[in-house]
């Protein structure tokens, strides 16, 4: 068997060529999915359908994003806006996940933390924003913990469910054979949580970026979501809408990435932790 | 007893027989119509007045009035290239991005004439500058694109001052500035008297009335020009009535001031919102003054590339109602 073949049950298949790879109906169809995106949108706009009149079109957004790109202000911003995304993710990461671990493990500590979990989770991160300013001693920092709290409760609330998720008789089998309650923690809760962990990891992520426009409006400098809330001041439409792709595909990458690690992490779960569009296409 | 009754009612037919077209010559017309005016009255006070005391009313007996509220001139500005607003009173910057942007639109009132004492320029409290010379390469917080915005470039300019600026709403921007993460703070009036009322920061410039002319400025009353081509005597109706509303605040200060604290909640401390409507100055006239003021704030926007497109101040302007109110023609 070569790199050119691959064996399931003892039958062997020949891989497909990257070239089939790339060009094959799977992509086709996204390309044309995206693609049709733009159409309709086009289309709206030309024929001010409805207010979308009021819109600047695809061919104005083009022109504004090259311009933009072009500029040395659009890599600060990206640059800030990803740093403030990632900080803000990477310590929700670090927080949520230990907490969501002993909340759905241990009862004590569940009645404990997670009313107070329970009361801050409807709280939206713009509200945040006069404690962050007060409360944090760097500006970078408070922008930064708006993404925090846009990450945090689906971090934790994933991971608490994960644990609750696993088969009661893992815990069984691990108690019949002796194991202590920190190797049932490492050992059981743990992995087996994983897969919810790279979930609610993946989405805190995307509602990280949808945070950083709100968090970005203490900035007042640099930043994706500064930069849209100026251009709405500044009656910029087209920069609002390249900012908004910029950040959607930027939080798509993130995303993407953090579901790549857990599949390379959590490979006996792969169905759970592929991504959304896979899953729902999937045959 | 009975001649005098008689005399009486002679007396009250010719009251009302003078007095009846001494109280209808107000009104400029009784055409009977639906307007939206948008408003943003935390940015400028003497709205909430125009609303509350409906000065309108005298002019034009049956147009009903409904007020379109904005935190912000640029709310207002945005709302208004979606198609829901044709009269509103703007900040000047918004006014030019408005006009720059559809270029149909007509300025026809100077609802305010923000002079010098509209700008101050704070530090933290713990801050060591003492003068603006110290803000040398530090942080101001101003909100971009604002005539504060082209005061404080224009006063760093003068004084050869290169300092950082930071955009931020003025609420964020207080709440930077008394955690010190901002190293200084420009903004409009309320915000300027609520620094001080609070105590969150030391002005190092209290004003800037020293570097007039070019810190002047003017917010102007803007009506569509279909609006204004179809509603003229709608539009003349609210010229006076604009006209009125800065004889009434000058004159009544302490009750205007009462007024504005009420149609704001209450969330702004009267003494705020009286030393701040103080600070403001009301110029009738669409003189070479105030165009002069605009055509400074289109350079400005232009020089910073807020505007693709200039545009003549002169021509955007309709002085032909306060021209007429001022001379006292009917």
């Amino acid at each position: 068997m070569d790199s050119r073949t691959y064996c399931v049950s003892g039958i062997t298949f020949e891989r497909p060529s990257a070239f089939a790879r790339t060009f094959s109906i799977k992509n086709l169809l996204k390309v044309i999915s995206i693609g049709s995106l733009f159409v309709i949108w086009t289309l709206l706009v030309h024929f001010k359908v409805y207010r979308f009149g009021f819109l600047p079109g695809p061919a104005e957004v083009l022109v504004w994003g090259i311009e933009w790109v072009q500029n040395k202000v659009f890599w600060i911003d990206l640059v800030f806006t990803f740093a403030r995304v990632w900080v803000g993710v990477v310590a929700a990461c670090l927080i949520a996940i230990p907490m969501g671990l002993m909340i759905g493990w241990n009862k004590i500590f569940a009645d404990f933390t997670f009313p107070m979990v329970e009361i801050l989770r409807p709280i939206p991160g713009i509200a945040y924003i006069p404690v962050a300013i007060m409360f944090l001693p760097w500006e970078e920092a408070s922008t930064a913990f708006i993404c925090f709290i846009g990450a945090f409760f689906p971090i934790i609330i994933n991971t608490i469910i994960g644990v609750k998720s696993i088969d009661q008789s893992y815990f069984r089998a691990a108690q019949c054979l002796g194991s202590t309650p920190r190797q049932i923690f490492w050992h059981v809760v743990v992995p087996g949580s994983l897969p919810y962990i790279s979930s609610g990891a993946a989405l805190g992520m995307g509602i990280g970026w949808m945070a950083s426009v709100a968090g970005e409006m203490i900035s007042g400098q640099y930043g994706l979501g500064y930069r849209i809330w100026e251009s709405y001041t500044l009656i910029r439409y087209p920069l609002i809408v390249v900012g908004m792709i910029v950040i959607g595909v930027l939080g798509l990458a993130s995303s993407s990435f953090i579901r790549y690690v857990t599949k390379r992490v959590v490979p006996w779960r792969k169905d759970m932790t592929e991504s959304l569009d896979e899953s729902i296409t999937k045959k | 007893m009975k001649f005098k009754r008689i005399v009486f009612s002679v007396l009250l037919v010719f009251f009302f027989m003078f007095s009846i077209p001494v109280f209808a010559q107000d009104v400029v017309t009784n055409e009977k119509a639906k307007i939206t005016i948008g408003y943003a009255p935390f940015g400028m006070l003497e709205t909430s007045v125009a609303k509350v005391k409906q000065f309108h009313k005298k002019y034009l007996p049956n147009v009903e009035v409904e007020w379109f509220f904005g935190l912000y001139s640029p709310h207002l500005v945005n709302n208004w290239i979606a198609g829901k607003l044709d009269v509103s009173y703007l900040g000047d910057m918004p006014a030019i991005m408005l006009q720059s942007k559809v270029k149909n639109t007509r300025w026809v009132s100077n609802g305010v004439s923000p002079r010098g004492e509209v700008l101050a320029i704070f530090v933290n409290n713990n801050s060591k500058a003492k003068t603006l010379k110290d803000l040398e390469g530090k942080s101001l917080a101003t909100g971009i694109g604002s005539a504060q915005h082209r005061m404080i470039e224009a006063i760093m300019k003068k004084e050869n001052i290169k300092f950082n600026l930071v955009n931020q709403s003025p609420e964020v921007a207080l709440s930077n500035l008394e955690a010190g993460k901002v190293d200084a703070f420009g903004y409009w009036p309320p915000y300027i008297e609520m620094v001080k009322y609070k105590k969150v920061g030391r002005a190092i410039m209290a004003d800037a009335v020293k570097y007039e002319p070019e810190v002047n400025a003017t917010w102007p009353l803007v009506v569509s020009e279909a609006f204004n081509k179809k509603n003229p005597k709608i539009v003349e109706g609210l010229v006076r009535a604009d006209i009125d509303l800065h004889k009434y605040i000058q004159a009544n200060l302490d009750e205007a001031s009462q007024i504005v604290f009420k149609e704001l909640g209450e969330k702004i401390p009267l003494p705020v919102i009286k030393a701040s409507l103080a600070s403001y100055r009301y110029h009738d006239s669409i003189d070479k003054d105030a165009i002069q003021t605009v055509q400074m704030s289109v350079d400005f926007m232009k020089s910073k590339g807020y505007i693709k497109e200039g545009f003549d101040p002169a021509a955007w302007a309709d002085p032909s109602y306060v021209n007429k109110i001022l001379s006292g023609k009917k």
